[in-house]
């Protein structure tokens, strides 16, 4: 069943010179119970993308295009609209836990005050319900912790109560917006873990944002990757993370540490990613491209389609045909 | 569609400003030129309300109110340029000294800074003032005393944020000398806000000064001061224009700093601006 | 305005609010608030230190200066024939007994004379401070809400203005504008011509005639308190309006207002709750800082409107060139503005629960 339908989203957003493509023509569904992993460098559009599915946007911004969740659309809804969908259905989890809770109510009065605008619930079944919660992503003393403020915990503990928080309402969609990013490895892990988990026992779907592909090639089931707010490469994760077709997702993966490789320096991808506004018509990733060629500027490029929705946009195509040992030795 | 936000054009507070401030500086400039009459010849029949003759009425002597206030501002804007550059010299070598050396010397300049926060400004002001004797130029030397801690706070703040900069260890690492750190390294980042709090210091110092001299602690009759024609006003409060143009006089001229102060002050970075605010 | 900030964060930081515990935190605290006040009293007397002449001549009559005994005796009662150092311990002893020294105008002691005018002063700041909360929280929510639109332009605009109008000046105006003209207010005064004060308890008049039931009185004395407090609270709303608005501002800027908005609370109930509430804290903490300030502005206002308080007591003290007098309100001024601090500070670390546990 298709819960999250995107075709064709572009935002754009104000600057000092002008407006300037954020996410240009971005299309991907999210199936229930999936996770779908959007990856790219910062800048790439994968925070704006998040950001457009809650109507969280800068009050500049100007959208376009679809996003229907549950048959829904969502671009063009009202505040009030709005309002209704964003804890309720789509619920987020945000990259830096240290900032996004808030420091002088306590975690009882921010676990509760949507529930109670909601779901419709009195502040007593609230509170029952949210140390149940806090229970469930494993908060030890979850009646203590309910009285306490967000600076008495550690930056994984809030990462947990933040989770815990965007599940109050019982949403179908988790957009998590790099939630292990700001914490230590063995912590990032727990939170991994815990979101597969709770995955499977609320039927939730989750789309993963992060610049990690390590992180999102461990529990995500599809795969985006962006580059300068425009789609790359897209499929399952298994086939891009075996065979990728893009340039750019090859760079990604090769800058992955390798447990088991011999070189000692990580590689890295040349160059930056270009400025928001400044994308060249064409292929945008072609000037820091070890492959580029002339047909990569110059003309918009057509995606090419592969078995198992695999698609990607290059117009050199330089891995095409070889086998997994060829493109990753 | 909104305008550039950096853009002059959106920054009508800083044009507004600057215009009042450049007029007041003609009127100075040409104060003999523009002025209908002597400024303390009593040449008009006393107490006059404005008229063709005296638009802004004559004072207790018969002295023309307009002439005097055309007159006040070369009296009322040299000082006050006076005492914002003192005070921002002051505070910004002791506020440099704090932050250069750290330890100790820091320690003890802010533990003073933080004295003479404490103290009301104008209460300290008025006691310098009158403990030197009421003399306009003991005013100026007693807001100049009251006022230079915020330029200290200022900029030892600034210095300690950019003194571990890599450009400037870089410098030092390569052999320069302390001042030059200081002189060539540092000042670029401070000199910016140091102007920016000076123009917005400018406003506070100059209702500071004419405060004094309202209070009889500055400027001394016959001078055509703006505070001490208001405190003129005070005496004859029945005779509304003795107080009235003086006073606006002084509201425009703090005002068009004000503006100026508010409006560069949003053209600063983020972070400069909230260090300015602190 | 600068001024009320700079000294706000000055307390904050020199309290170091990273402290370990409470406790530790309090007494560090009151520590600096004593260091500080030594400081103060080593200003005051220097600036006494600063009069070119012989203050015994200054405080003696032409007769008395001219019998040496009346002098030396004079002297030595001061410390004057002792070195300056010594003189400076004298004083901070006279001090610690409640002595601040002796008016020169009045020939009383400079506590009792300050005892008698300090009630008048307080209660005129106490209102100018509610005058200020009020609309410095009314006027900074809606600019900070309509940011960049009309309203915050024209609050930008009146604010700038309202710290710019010289106060001795506005005064004036208002005074001759709202007495003399239009009569909407009372004459000068704390209380009309020929009404008795109520019984001292506080010797604030409003609350004194409340307190005994004199309910026409009490509104008598309000009357009378309006146009001086408004003159005095201006400068202080807008100081207040403009830093309410960049808090706001500051705290939209959070990430957990986005989190909370991103938990489809409505808009209202986000500002309302995780906007202001942090916002109010530290408005109230300034509000500290102000009140400190009304104090010490009321020099430029009761002069005007002929209020007996302390502003007036130091003006007079100034031009007759009574220090002690003038030093005795800025001690006192400088001690209310330290201890203010301290209390606001404090208070902050019970109220603001990351520092409570942080």
């Amino acid at each position: 069943m298709t819960l999250l339908e995107v075709r064709d989203l572009s935002v754009q957003l104000q600057t000092k010179t002008g407006f300037a493509t954020a996410v240009d023509r971005l299309s991907f569904t999210v199936n229930e119970g999936e996770i779908l992993g959007i990856a790219g460098e910062s800048g790439s559009g994968k925070t704006m993308t998040a950001l457009t599915l809650l109507g969280l946007l800068p009050q500049h911004a100007k959208v376009s295009g679809s996003a229907k969740f549950n048959g829904q659309e969502l671009i063009g809804l009202s505040s009030k609209e709005w309002q209704k969908f964003r804890g309720a259905q789509i619920a987020m989890v945000f990259q830096d836990p240290m900032t996004s809770l808030h420091p002088m109510l306590s975690i009882k009065a921010q676990m509760t005050e949507h529930m109670v605008t909601h779901l419709g619930i009195s502040q007593q079944q609230a509170l029952v319900d949210a140390e149940e919660l806090l229970a469930d992503v494993r908060i030890p003393d979850p009646k203590k912790a309910l009285n306490s403020y967000a600076g008495q915990f550690s930056g994984g503990m809030r990462q947990r109560i933040c989770i815990a928080m965007a599940l109050a309402c019982k949403p179908k969609l988790l957009l998590a917006d790099e939630p292990s990013t700001a914490l230590d490895v063995t912590v990032q892990a727990g939170i991994l873990t815990l979101l597969n988990r709770l995955r499977k026992e609320h039927q939730l779907s989750i789309i993963f944002i992060t610049h990690d592909l390590g992180v999102l090639s461990s529990i995500t089931n599809k795969l985006l990757v962006l580059y300068a707010g425009r789609e790359a490469e897209s499929g399952s994760t298994s086939t891009i993370l075996q065979l990728p077709r893009h340039p750019y997702t090859q760079g990604l993966l090769d800058s992955l540490p390798q447990p088991d490789s011999n070189e000692k320096l990580l590689k890295s991808i040349a160059g930056f990613p270009p400025e928001l506004g400044k994308q060249p018509i064409g292929c945008a990733f072609a000037e820091r491209c070890k492959f580029a060629a002339a047909t990569c500027s110059g003309d918009e490029l057509l995606p090419t389609y592969l078995a198992d929705s695999h698609k990607f946009i290059c117009a050199v195509d330089p891995f095409a045909g070889l086998s997994i040992n060829q493109v990753r030795p | 569609m909104r305008k550039n936000p950096d853009s002059p054009i959106r920054q009508p507070l800083a044009v507004i400003g600057v215009t009042i401030l450049t007029i007041w500086i003609l009127i100075a400039i040409f104060a003999p030129l523009i002025a209908p009459s002597n400024p303390i010849a009593q040449n008009y029949g006393q107490l006059l309300p404005p008229n063709s003759h005296n638009w802004f009425g004559t004072d207790s002597v018969g002295r023309d109110v307009l002439s005097r206030v055309i007159y006040g501002a070369r009296i009322t804007l040299p000082l006050s340029m006076m005492l914002v550059i003192l005070a921002m010299l002051v505070g910004t070598v002791i506020g440099a000294i704090a932050g250069y050396f750290g330890g100790w010397i820091d320690a003890a300049l802010m533990r003073f800074t933080d004295v003479v926060l404490a103290f009301p400004g104008i209460i300290l002001a008025m006691a310098v003032a009158a403990a030197l004797g009421a003399e306009l130029r003991n005013a100026v030397f007693a807001v100049v005393l009251v006022a230079w801690p915020t330029y200290a706070r200022l900029v030892r703040g600034l210095i300690l944020s950019s003194k571990n900069a890599d450009y400037v260890t870089s410098s030092r690492l390569l052999g320069a000398s302390t001042t030059r750190a200081l002189f060539v390294d540092l000042r670029p980042n401070i000199s910016g806000p140091v102007f920016v709090l000076a123009a917005l210091e400018a406003g506070n110092g100059m209702l500071l000064l004419s405060g004094l001299s309202f209070l009889g602690l500055g400027a001394r009759p016959p001078s055509a001061e703006w505070g001490a024609m208001v405190s003129a006003g005070a005496n004859n409060f029945d005779k509304w224009w003795l107080a009235v143009f003086p006073g606006l006089a002084i509201l425009t001229a703090v005002l068009a700093f004000n503006f100026l102060g508010d409006a560069l002050r949003d053209i600063l970075d983020p972070r400069t601006a909230k260090a300015l605010r602190e | 305005m600068k001024d009320l900030l700079a000294r706000r964060s000055s307390s904050e930081k020199s309290g170091g609010l990273r402290g370990n515990s409470l406790s530790t935190f309090v007494i560090r605290r009151i520590a600096i608030g004593i260091l500080l006040m030594l400081g103060i009293t080593l200003i005051s007397f220097s600036v006494t230190q600063l009069v070119p002449g012989d203050p015994a001549a200054l405080n003696l009559g032409q007769s008395a200066m001219s019998d040496p005994t009346i002098v030396a005796a004079w002297r030595a009662k001061y410390g004057l024939d002792k070195p300056v150092p010594e003189q400076y311990i004298i004083y901070i002893d006279h001090l610690l007994h409640g002595d601040l020294g002796l008016s020169q105008q009045s020939r009383r002691p400079v506590s009792s004379d300050l005892a008698e005018y300090f009630p008048a002063t307080l209660e005129l700041a106490t209102i100018a401070i509610f005058f200020s909360l009020i609309f410095g929280l009314l006027f900074g929510v809606i600019a900070a809400i309509t940011r960049n639109r009309w309203p915050d332009q024209i609050i930008r605009f009146v604010t700038l203005t309202g710290v710019s109008v010289p106060t001795f000046w506005l005064s004036l105006v208002f005074f001759y504008l709202f007495y003399f003209k239009l009569s909407w207010f009372p004459s000068n005064g704390r209380l009309d011509p020929g009404t008795d004060a109520p019984s001292t308890i506080t010797g604030m008049y409003t609350f004194d005639a409340l307190f005994h039931g004199q309910f026409n009185l009490c509104w008598q004395a309000f009357r009378h308190l309006m146009l001086p407090a408004i003159v005095l609270a201006i400068y202080t709303i807008a100081v207040l309006t403009r830093f309410t608005r960049a808090s706001i501002l500051e705290i939209l800027h959070n990430d957990y207002v986005r989190a909370a908005r991103a938990k489809g609370l409505p808009e209202s109930h986000v500002i309302r709750r995780h906007v202001l509430r942090p916002a109010l804290l530290s408005i109230v903490t300034v509000a500290g800082v102000a009140f400190g300030n009304l104090l010490a502005g009321s020099v430029l206002v009761e002069n005007v409107f002929s209020w007996p308080g302390i502003g007036q007591y130091a003006y007079r003290s100034s031009i007759g060139l009574d220090l002690p007098g003038i030093m005795g309100v800025s001690i006192v001024v400088a001690g209310i503005f330290i201890v203010m601090n301290l209390l606001v500070d404090i208070a902050y670390r019970f109220i603001d629960p990351s520092l409570r546990h942080g």
